[in-house]
């Protein structure tokens, strides 16, 4: 209950410093974002190195609308992590990658080591914008969590964390996005099993998601949204 | 219904269906996992054709902020 309360309280203070507390910047304000968590799971494909090649997958939920994006993808190291890998590349994929290197030389400099994997990845999550990332505690490989750690360092659209619950204006230059670890990940019959539970167990009516897209539904996040425009 | 919803899970990719299962797990803590019940609002990545632009395009354009500190002046 009190993990619950914590939670409730995590969002309404996002909720609250969105739509509340900063009326006097315009600038600061985005209408349709909500507070979205995003998990990233991260299996190794083999190849020349350990992480060379990786299957991640992602899904990103917006607990306040029911808004889900999943994605599966490949990450390759393609520059500068292994000689062999880079060998490996095909020159088109290789000039490709490097007249993208040249383009953003602020994330890649920092970032060259698996360059592909960054050029998927972080396209996701600037589109995204996840306000708290779910990750494993161990199993992710190191480009992943040095790109990961990055971006969650630096998020320009995130709002700002309030450091021990206060809202005080002072802490509204920090902007972060929030890591939770879990301890390990699920084998795929383990996840399977227990998504077809949830799926299978719970009774769910369609009734709220049909009146949603019949403009029935309004939750008081819609509202506070209509009542902005 | 749960015969729809299920056979919408069992399409999704193997990572997917895993990291899906972990947020209902952490989710759930919350209560809040009854947000992933309603599957007629998932929808792939690339799927979306609203904006799909690379990553590196929408930083270096500041597309998502309005205010960053990479310009010169």
């Amino acid at each position: 209950m009190s993990q619950g309360l914590c939670f409730i309280s995590y969002f309404h203070i996002l909720i609250v410093l969105r739509y509340v507390d900063d009326l006097d910047s315009a600038d600061d304000m985005v209408a349709n974002d909500t507070p979205l968590l995003m998990c990233l799971v991260e299996q190794l494909r083999g190849g020349m190195g350990a992480d060379e090649r990786v299957n991640i997958g992602m899904i990103a939920i917006c607990p306040s609308t029911g808004d889900v994006v999943w994605d599966e993808f490949e990450g390759k190291c393609l520059i500068g992590y292994s000689s062999d890998a880079a060998e490996n590349s095909s020159a088109t994929s290789d000039g490709h990658m490097r007249t993208e290197l040249e383009v953003s030389s602020f994330l890649s400099l920092l970032l060259s080591a698996n360059f592909s994997f960054i050029y998927l990845s972080q396209t996701r999550m600037v589109h995204c914008k996840p306000a708290e990332l779910l990750l494993a505690e161990q199993g992710l490989t190191k480009p992943t969590e040095r790109m990961l750690k990055h971006f969650a360092g630096y998020a320009p659209w995130n709002l700002p964390v309030c450091k021990g619950l206060t809202l005080n204006r002072s802490t509204t230059t920090e902007r972060r996005i929030r890591i939770e670890r879990h301890k390990n990940v699920m084998s795929y019959t383990d996840a399977f099993d227990f998504v077809s539970k949830f799926y299978t167990q719970k009774t769910y009516s369609g009734r709220a998601s049909t009146s949603f897209m019949l403009g029935l539904y309004s939750s008081p996040l819609i509202r506070l949204k209509g009542a902005e425009t | 219904m749960t015969g729809k919803l299920m056979a919408e899970v069992t399409d999704f990719p193997k990572q997917v269906v895993v990291a899906l299962a972990q947020c209902i797990e952490y989710l759930s803590a919350f209560r809040v996992a009854d947000a992933l019940l309603a599957t007629n609002f998932f929808a792939k990545f690339t799927t979306r054709v609203h904006m799909l632009l690379n990553g590196n395009t929408l930083t270096n354009l500041c597309v998502t902020c309005s205010h960053c500190k990479y310009s010169e002046s």
